[in-house]
C-alpha cells in the first residue's frame, strides 16, 4: 500500500513545482464560484423567489455544490487519454502494480489538495460574503450524504477513465472530454443550477442519467430537501451506474489493450 | 571563411531541486540554479564548400554548438559569425541561406502530402518558380521519392519521412547546412542512403555542410575534416587521415584460413580480436604488421587476406579516453 | 502603393493562406465538434434565460425575448469567427513537440506564421456557424432586423478584424507563457472562465451584476465578442461604435506591445536553456 501513498505524495510535489500555474488554477476556482454566486444573487435578489428558490437557499446550494465539486469532480484522471496516445501507458503496464489503483491514488492526492484548499478558500469567502450556512445535524442524513459522495466519486472516476479510453481507438480524445466539460458538467450535474428548477419531464429523465449523482444529489440529501423514498431511489440508480461503468470499463480495457499499439511519437 | 567561431562558451542554467516533498516546498520559496557547461572556449573556422564532422559522445556539446551557429542559442560569451551575419539576430536574409536539420524533429504537415509542405517552404523562403522546379526535381531524383511525395506524410515510414523532411529543408538551396545526428534511428540501408545523399549534395550544390554524429561511419565516409568535442572542449581539429596516422598504433589483419588453426598458435603473432571458425582478426603493432603478414602467408594456406587500419572508432575512443585522463 | 513587389508579396501571402487552408481541410471533423458543442451550449443558455424572462414578464434590462434569442444565436457565430485558439498548436506542437526551433529559423515572423495557421479555421467555422445561425433563425422564426446605416456598417466592418486581432494577440501572449512552464493549465482555465463571463457567453454583458458589468467594460474580452454581436444587432449608435473601436485600438496596442516584450523574454529563456 506504501507505493500508492507515495504516488499521492508525489502528485502534491508535482503540483507545487508549477507555482504560478497552481495559483492561477485556484484563482480560477474561486472566480467560478464567485461568478455563479453573483449571477444567482442578481437573478434572485433578497425577498424574491425564482423557480422555488430564495436568495439564501440558492446561495447555500451553490456553495455546497462547490465544496462537493472538490470531493467528486476535481481530478486529472482523464489524462489517461494522453497516456494512451503518447504511449506512456506502456511504462505503467510494465510496472508491478495495478494501473487503476495507481490512477485512483493519484486522484486521492488531487482531491486531498483540492479539499484542503477549497475549505480554506470557502472559509475566507464566508468571512467576506457572510452567506447563509447550513449545518446538517441528522446523523442518518449525514451518513447518506457520505455514501452518495463516495458513489459519486466512483462514477466520476469511471467516467474520466472511460473518456480517456477513447484514446485506444482515436486520436481525438479531446472531443468527448471537451463536450463533457462544457455541456454535461455545467448543465446535467447541478453545477450551474439546482436540477429541480427544470420542467418535471426533463428532471425525471435526468435522474436516470449518472450525472446528477455527482453534485446535485449529495447536496440535496445534505440539505435535508429530499424525501426518504427519493433518496432510496436515487441511491439505487447511483450504485447501478457505478456497477455498470465498472463492467463497461473492464470490457473496454480488455478490448483496448488488445489493440494498443504502444506507439509513441 | 564563411563560418567563424571565436572563443564560444555556452552555459545553461539548470534549476536544482532537492528530491522529495520537503524539497518541493523549499523550492517554492527559494530556487537554486547551477551552471551546466555545454560548450567551453571553442574556436574554429570553416571555409565555403567544406564538409566538416563534429564528433563526440552524447552530451559533448555538439548539438549546442550547432544551435549557436544557426541562431537558436545565445552564446554566454564569445563570437559567432556565419556568412557575415550574427546568427542570433536571425535576420531573414541570414535565415534564407541556412538550414538546420535535427534528426527527430519534424516540420512537415502530418495530414497532407509532403509536396504541400514543400510548396509552403517555397513561399516562405521566397524561392522563384523556376528555381523551385529545378531544385525540387533534382532533390526528388537524388533521394528517389517520386512515388511518395504525394502521399500523406502520416502514412510514410520513418525512412521515407526523413527523406521528405530533408527535401523540405533544402528547397531554398541553403549555402550552409547544419545536420544534427541525421542518421539516428535509421536502419543501415537508410543510413547509407543518407550519407550518399549528403556527399552528392555537397558536390552538386557546393554547400558548406556541418554534421554532428556519434556514429563513426557517418564521419568516416563523409568528412575529410573532423572536429572532436568532448565535455564542451575541442580535442582535435583537423583531417581524419592525420588523426589516424597519429594515433593508430595497430593494424588489423583479417584472415580467412583454409583450415581452422589453433588459437594458441595464432596468439603468438598478435592479439586476436575476433575468431569465428576459419575467420580470424588479429591486431598487430603497426611496425610489425608487414612482417607478421608475410609470416602468415608463408606458413599457412590462406583463402582471403586483408590488412586494415584499426577501426577508426577504436582510435577515436582511445583519443577521448586518453584526453580525459 | 500598388507596386509590383507589393502585389507579389500579397500574392505570396495569399498562396501561404491557401496552403494553410488546405491543411485545415485535411481534418475538418475537429471544427465540427467545436461548432456543434457551442451551438448546443448556446441553446441551453438560451433555454435557461428564456425561463428567467418568462418568470419576469418577458422583458429584462433592455432585452426582449426576441432580441435575446438573436443574441444567443449570434453567440454561436461570434466565437466561431472571432475567438482564436492559437494556444493549442503553440503549446502542443511548438513547445511540447519541439517544432519551435524549426519555426524560429524560418524567414517569416512567428506571430504571422501562427496567424496564417489560425485564420482558415476561423473563416471555415465562421461559415458553418453562419449557416447554423440562419437555420436556427428560420426554425424559431426569430429574425434580426438589420436597421443599420451605411456608416454603422462601415464601422462594424472595421470593428470585426480589430476584435479578431485582439483575441489573437491576447491568446498568443497566453500561449507564449508556455515557454516558462510547460503546464499552463491553470492560466488557461482561468482565462477560459474570464472569457466565458466577460465576453458575454453566459449572459449579455449589460445583464451582469454591477461589479462584473463594470469590470467587463474595462477588460478586453467584451470587445472581442460581445460588442461585435450587439453591434450587428443594431444596438450601437455611431458614437458608441466609435467608442468601442477606440477602446479596441487601445487594447490592441497594449497587447501587441506586451506580446513583443513577452516574446522577447520568452525567446531569451528558450535560447538560454535550449531544447
Amino acid at each position: 500500500m506504501n507505493k500508492y501513498f507515495l504516488v499521492g505524495k508525489n502528485l502534491v510535489s508535482e503540483i507545487f513545482t508549477y507555482r504560478l500555474n497552481f495559483v492561477m488554477w485556484r484563482v480560477r476556482m474561486i472566480l467560478s464560484l464567485l461568478t455563479i454566486y453573483f449571477l444567482w444573487s442578481a437573478l434572485i435578489p433578497e425577498g424574491r423567489e425564482l423557480f422555488g428558490y430564495t436568495n439564501s437557499s440558492i446561495l447555500t446550494y451553490i456553495i455546497l455544490v462547490h465544496l462537493t465539486y472538490s470531493f467528486v469532480v476535481a481530478s486529472r484522471s482523464y489524462a489517461v487519454g494522453e497516456d494512451i496516445i503518447q504511449g506512456n501507458l506502456s511504462n505503467f503496464l510494465l510496472k508491478p502494480f495495478n494501473y487503476f489503483t495507481y490512477l485512483f491514488s493519484k486522484d486521492v492526492g488531487d482531491k486531498f489538495m483540492n479539499i484542503s484548499l477549497t475549505v480554506i478558500e470557502l472559509s475566507i469567502l464566508f468571512v467576506i460574503l457572510k452567506p447563509p450556512i447550513f449545518i446538517q445535524t441528522d446523523l442518518l442524513l449525514l451518513l447518506l450524504t457520505a455514501l452518495s459522495i463516495l458513489s459519486g466519486i466512483g462514477i466520476m472516476f469511471f467516467i474520466y477513465v472511460l473518456l480517456g479510453s477513447i484514446g485506444f481507438w482515436s486520436q481525438e480524445v479531446w472531443a468527448p472530454r471537451f463536450i463533457f466539460f462544457t455541456i454535461i458538467l455545467n448543465f446535467f450535474t447541478g453545477f450551474l443550477f439546482p436540477l429541480d428548477i427544470l420542467p418535471k419531464p426533463i428532471f425525471d429523465f435526468i435522474q436516470f442519467l449518472p450525472f446528477s449523482y455527482l453534485l446535485y444529489f449529495p447536496v440535496k440529501i445534505y440539505l435535508g430537501q429530499m424525501a426518504i423514498d427519493q433518496i432510496l431511489m436515487g441511491t439505487s440508480i447511483s450504485l447501478f451506474w457505478v456497477v455498470v461503468f465498472h463492467l463497461l470499463l473492464k470490457k473496454v480495457w480488455t478490448k483496448g489493450l488488445q489493440i494498443y499499439g504502444a506507439y509513441g511519437r | 571563411m564563411i563560418i567563424k567561431v571565436d572563443h564560444l562558451t555556452k552555459y545553461y542554467k539548470i534549476h536544482q531541486k532537492e528530491p522529495g516533498f520537503m524539497g518541493s516546498l523549499r523550492s517554492l520559496v527559494n530556487r537554486k540554479y547551477y551552471d551546466a557547461r555545454a560548450v567551453e572556449d571553442v574556436s574554429f573556422t570553416i571555409d565555403e564548400g567544406e564538409l566538416v564532422g563534429f564528433i563526440g559522445p552524447n552530451g559533448a556539446g555538439k548539438t549546442t554548438t550547432l544551435k549557436c551557429l544557426s541562431g537558436l542559442l545565445y552564446p554566454t560569451s564569445g563570437n559567432v559569425e556565419v556568412l557575415g551575419f550574427n546568427p542570433f539576430e536571425r535576420k531573414h536574409d541570414f535565415l534564407k541561406k541556412i538550414s538546420l536539420v535535427m534528426g527527430q524533429k519534424n516540420q512537415l504537415w502530418w495530414d497532407l502530402p509532403a509536396m504541400d509542405s514543400f510548396l509552403l517552404n517555397k513561399e516562405i523562403y521566397e524561392v522563384s518558380d523556376s528555381s523551385y522546379k529545378k531544385t525540387i526535381g533534382e532533390l526528388i531524383d537524388l533521394l528517389d521519392v517520386k512515388d511518395i511525395v504525394n502521399v500523406q506524410v502520416r502514412k510514410l515510414s520513418l525512412g521515407q519521412r526523413m527523406k521528405c523532411e530533408l527535401i523540405a529543408a533544402l528547397i531554398h538551396e541553403p549555402k550552409v547546412l547544419f545536420l544534427d545526428e541525421p542518421t539516428i534511428g535509421l536502419d543501415v540501408v537508410m543510413q547509407q542512403n543518407l550519407r550518399d545523399f549528403v556527399k552528392e549534395y555537397n558536390k552538386k550544390f557546393d554547400a558548406t555542410i556541418i554534421l554532428t554524429s556519434h556514429y563513426m561511419r557517418d564521419v568516416e565516409q563523409l568528412c575529410k575534416r573532423i572536429i572532436m568535442i568532448d565535455h564542451g572542449k575541442v580535442l582535435y581539429d583537423g583531417n581524419l587521415s592525420e588523426i589516424v596516422k597519429k594515433y593508430a598504433t595497430h593494424k588489423e589483419l583479417r584472415i580467412v584460413f583454409q583450415k581452422p588453426i589453433e588459437k594458441r598458435e595464432l596468439a603468438r603473432l598478435g592479439k586476436i580480436t575476433e575468431m569465428n571458425g576459419t575467420r580470424v582478426v588479429i591486431s598487430v603493432e603497426r611496425t610489425k604488421s608487414n612482417h607478421v603478414a608475410a609470416e602468415i602467408l608463408k606458413k599457412y594456406d590462406i583463402e582471403d587476406f586483408n590488412i586494415e587500419e584499426a577501426g577508426i572508432e577504436e582510435i577515436i575512443r582511445d583519443v577521448f579516453s586518453n584526453k580525459n585522463k | 502603393m500598388f507596386s509590383q513587389t507589393r502585389i507579389n508579396n500579397l500574392m505570396r501571402l495569399l498562396r501561404i493562406f491557401l496552403l494553410h487552408f488546405q491543411y485545415l481541410l485535411s481534418h475538418p471533423s475537429r471544427s465540427f465538434v467545436f461548432i456543434y458543442t457551442y451551438t448546443f451550449l448556446s441553446l441551453l443558455y438560451l433555454a435557461f434565460i428564456r425561463g428567467v424572462f418568462l418568470q419576469n414578464g418577458g422583458d429584462l434590462g433592455g432585452w426582449t425575448l426576441s432580441s435575446v434569442s438573436s443574441y444567443y444565436f449570434l453567440i454561436i457565430v461570434a466565437p466561431a469567427l472571432l475567438m482564436t485558439h492559437p494556444e493549442h498548436p503553440v503549446l502542443r506542437d511548438d513547445i511540447e513537440n519541439g517544432e519551435l526551433s524549426g519555426r524560429l529559423l524560418k524567414p517569416f515572423s512567428y506571430y504571422w506564421q501562427r496567424f496564417f495557421h489560425e485564420l482558415p479555421y476561423r473563416l471555415f467555422q465562421g461559415l458553418i456557424a453562419t449557416i447554423i445561425f440562419i437555420v436556427l433563425s428560420v426554425l424559431f422564426n426569430n429574425y434580426i432586423e438589420f436597421r443599420l446605416s451605411v456608416l454603422q456598417v462601415m464601422l462594424i466592418v472595421i470593428m470585426l478584424p480589430l476584435a479578431y486581432m485582439l483575441s489573437f494577440t491576447f491568446k498568443m501572449i497566453l500561449a507564449i507563457t508556455g515557454l516558462w512552464t510547460t503546464d499552463i493549465r491553470g492560466a488557461r482555465e482561468l482565462v477560459e472562465i474570464l472569457i466565458i463571463i466577460f465576453a458575454g457567453f453566459i449572459v449579455p454583458v449589460n445583464l451582469l451584476p454591477g461589479i462584473l458589468e463594470n469590470l467587463a467594460y474595462f477588460l478586453p474580452f467584451a470587445y472581442m465578442i460581445y460588442f461585435p454581436v450587439v453591434a450587428v444587432q443594431g444596438q450601437l449608435s455611431v458614437n458608441a461604435l466609435m467608442s468601442v473601436i477606440s477602446v479596441q485600438i487601445l487594447w490592441l496596442s497594449i497587447l501587441y506591445l506586451l506580446f513583443r516584450k513577452v516574446w522577447k523574454k520568452g525567446l531569451m529563456r528558450f535560447t538560454d536553456l535550449g531544447h
